[in-house]
C-alpha cells in the first residue's frame, strides 16, 4: 500500500505537486506529473492524495470561533511581572553559582598541587624511620633491648605495670620498654609477628630478640623468658615477677599478668612465662612518646603517608559537573527570557 | 504588515495608554481565542489562555520590535498553549467530553434536520479527538492553515519556523488526521466521505 508520508520524508523535502493537488490548486502540469508517477510504480498515489484532500476539506469546513467575551484589560497589570522576573533570574543565579564553584575548585586544586609538591619529600618513610630509630635509641640507652617487662632500666620511675587484662599497653616507661622488647627492633626479626599478643608469639618475639649484653637477670627488674638466656652459664630463666623484684628490693617493674612468683623446690623463684602482651592499640602506635612508635615505623609511616594522601578527590569531575550545570542553567535562563519577551 | 492604525495604537500603548491597548485587543481577540480553543479544545481554558496572552502582551510590549503585530501576538498565544498542553500532559485536568464539545457547534451549518445535527455533533467529536492525537507542532500547523485559513508564510511567522517546516508538519498532520478519521467511517458525511483503506486497496 502506498504511504503518502513517504512523499515528505525529509523535513524540508516537499512534494509540491502532491501538496498542490491536496489543496486543490494543482495545475495541469502537476496533474500530469502525478499521473505519470502513479503509472510508473507509485501504486495508489492518486487515491491517497484524494483521501488527504477530503480531510483538508473537512477541516476547512469548521467555522472559526468568536471570542465569548471581551478580553480588554481593566487595569494595567504590573505586580505579576515582578514576580515572574524573580523566577526568571533563578537559572541565572544557579549558573553563576555553578561557575563560581568551578573557579573555586580550580583554585583549590592548584593550591593543593603546589602544597603537595612542596611537602612531598618531608614525609618519606625513610626519614620517618630514621627519626623513630633515633627515638628508640634514646629510650633504650643500651645495646640490650630488654624483652621482659622488667627489661626497663632501673630508675625509670614508678611502674604502673601492664594491664594485660585491659589489653592495652600503658604509656609508662615499663610498658613501653616491654613493648619495645616484645616487638623486635629494626635489627630484630619478625616485627609483625611480635606485635601479636599471644603467648606463642611472645615466645617467638623473645626468640628474635638479640642476645642481651646487659646485667644479669637478677639485677633487672624482670627476667628474660626461657628462650632468651642472659646468663652465660645457661640454664633456664623465667620472667621475674614485679612482686619478686620488689621483694628483692628493686623496682617492681611492670607485671606480666597478675601471678605471684612461686617458689620452686630449690628455693629459686619460679618464674612463669609472662602473659602475652596485649596488642598495642592504634592510639599507642602513633604516640610519639611510645616505644612502639619506634618499632619498625617504616611500615607505619608508609601507611600514615598513604592515609594522608588518601583517595584523591575527583576534582576534575566535580569541575566538569558544575560546568555542565552552569551551561544548562544559562541555557534555561536564556530560554525563559525569550519566552517572557515572546 | 501592521496597519498605520495599529502602529499608532501600539505607540500609544507603549506610552501607557491602556485604552489604546484595549483597542488592539478588540481587533485580535477573536483570532487569538479561536487558535487557543482549537489547540486546547476547551472553552474555559481557551478563555484563560487568551486573557493571559493579552496580559503578557501588555507587559512585554516593549519587546515588540516591529513587524506584523498579529504575528507577535500569535507567538505569545502559541507559547501559552504549548505550556498548557505540556502541563496537562503531566497532570490531566479536563475530561474528554468537555473537550469534544468544542467542535460540535462549529461545523458548517445551514438548514439541518435533527439527524443532521446529530451527525454533525458526532463528527465534531471525532475531529476533536483526532486533533488531540497530534503533536503540538502538527496541531498548530493544522489549526493555523486548514482551520483558521492562514497562508503558509503567515503560519510560518506565527510558529517561528520556516515555510518548509510548516509544510512538512502540515502534511504529516493531515495524513494522521486522515488515518484517524477513517477509523470511524460511519460518522463521515456522504459529501465528505473519505476513501477507506479497503477501497484504496481495491
Amino acid at each position: 500500500m502506498f504511504n503518502p508520508l513517504r512523499l515528505f520524508r525529509r523535513a524540508d523535502h516537499i512534494d509540491e505537486a502532491a501538496d498542490a493537488y491536496v489543496e486543490g490548486r494543482a495545475t495541469e502540469r502537476d496533474l500530469v506529473e502525478l499521473r505519470s508517477r502513479a503509472a510508473a510504480g507509485e501504486q495508489g498515489l492518486i487515491e491517497d492524495l484524494d483521501s488527504i484532500r477530503s480531510t483538508v476539506s473537512l477541516l476547512r469546513s469548521i467555522e472559526p470561533a468568536s471570542a465569548p467575551r471581551s478580553f480588554a484589560l481593566a487595569e494595567a497589570p504590573v505586580q505579576v511581572r515582578i514576580k515572574r522576573s524573580r523566577m526568571a533570574m533563578a537559572p541565572a543565579v544557579f549558573a553563576i553559582a555553578a561557575a563560581a564553584m568551578v573557579g573555586l575548585l580550580a583554585v583549590g586544586n592548584l593550591a593543593d598541587v603546589v602544597r603537595q609538591s612542596d611537602s612531598g619529600s618531608d614525609e618519606s618513610p625513610a626519614s620517618a624511620q630514621a627519626e623513630n630509630a633515633a627515638m628508640s635509641s634514646e629510650d633504650s640507652g643500651s645495646d640490650f633491648d630488654p624483652v621482659l617487662p622488667g627489661g626497663q632500666q632501673s630508675g625509670s620511675g614508678p611502674q604502673s605495670g601492664v594491664q594485660t587484662g585491659e589489653g592495652s599497653l600503658a604509656s609508662d616507661p615499663p610498658a613501653r620498654s616491654a613493648a619495645t622488647a616484645t616487638v623486635a627492633p629494626a635489627s630484630g626479626g619478625s616485627t609483625g609477628d611480635s606485635a601479636s599478643s599471644s603467648s606463642g608469639s611472645q615466645g617467638s618475639a623473645m626468640t628474635d630478640m638479640p642476645e642481651p649484653s646487659s646485667p644479669p637477670v637478677g639485677e633487672a627488674v624482670g627476667a628474660l623468658p626461657e628462650s632468651v638466656d642472659p646468663m652465660p652459664g645457661g640454664g633456664t630463666s623465667t620472667l621475674v615477677e614485679p612482686s619478686d623484684a620488689g621483694a628483692q628490693g628493686g623496682d617492681p617493674g611492670f607485671t606480666f599478668g597478675q601471678e605471684d612468683p612461686k617458689t620452686t623446690d630449690d628455693g629459686s623463684a619460679e618464674r612463669d612465662m609472662p602473659a602475652p602482651l596485649p596488642l598495642p592499640t592504634s592510639t599507642n602506635l602513633f604516640d610519639q612518646d611510645a616505644p612502639i612508635a619506634s618499632i619498625d615505623t617504616g611500615d607505619f609511616v608508609a601507611e600514615q603517608g598513604d592515609e594522608e594522601a588518601g583517595v584523591p578527590l575527583p576534582i576534575w569531575q566535580l569541575q566538569l559537573g558544575f560546568a555542565i550545570f552552569a551551561v544548562v542553567m544559562a541555557g534555561a535562563w536564556m530560554l525563559l527570557q525569550r519566552r517572557l519577551t515572546a | 504588515m501592521t496597519s498605520p492604525e495599529e502602529q499608532k495604537l501600539i505607540q500609544l500603548s507603549l506610552e501607557g495608554h491602556l485604552d489604546s491597548f484595549n483597542r488592539l485587543v478588540e481587533m485580535h481577540q477573536d483570532a487569538v481565542y479561536s487558535v487557543a480553543l482549537r489547540m486546547v479544545r476547551n472553552h474555559a481554558t481557551a478563555e484563560d489562555l487568551a486573557q493571559e496572552a493579552f496580559i503578557s502582551a501588555f507587559r512585554n510590549l516593549r519587546s515588540y520590535r516591529g513587524g506584523v503585530f498579529k504575528a507577535w501576538l500569535m507567538r505569545i498565544v502559541r507559547n501559552a498553549t504549548y505550556d498548557h498542553l505540556r502541563r496537562t500532559k503531566r497532570r490531566p485536568e479536563t475530561s474528554m467530553e468537555e473537550n469534544i464539545v468544542t467542535f460540535s457547534n462549529t461545523i458548517e451549518s445551514g438548514e439541518r434536520s435533527p439527524q443532521e445535527w446529530a451527525q454533525s455533533s458526532e463528527l465534531g467529536e471525532i475531529i476533536s479527538h483526532c486533533l488531540g492525537n497530534l503533536s503540538e507542532d502538527q496541531r498548530m500547523a493544522v489549526v493555523l492553515v486548514d482551520i483558521e485559513g492562514y497562508q503558509y508564510d503567515e503560519a510560518a511567522d506565527y510558529m517561528g519556523v520556516s515555510i518548509g517546516t510548516v509544510k512538512s508538519r502540515l502534511n504529516r498532520a493531515r495524513a494522521r488526521m486522515r488515518d484517524c478519521l477513517q477509523t470511524h467511517p460511519e460518522h463521515l458525511p456522504d459529501s465528505m466521505r473519505l476513501h477507506s483503506k479497503e477501497d484504496r486497496k481495491e
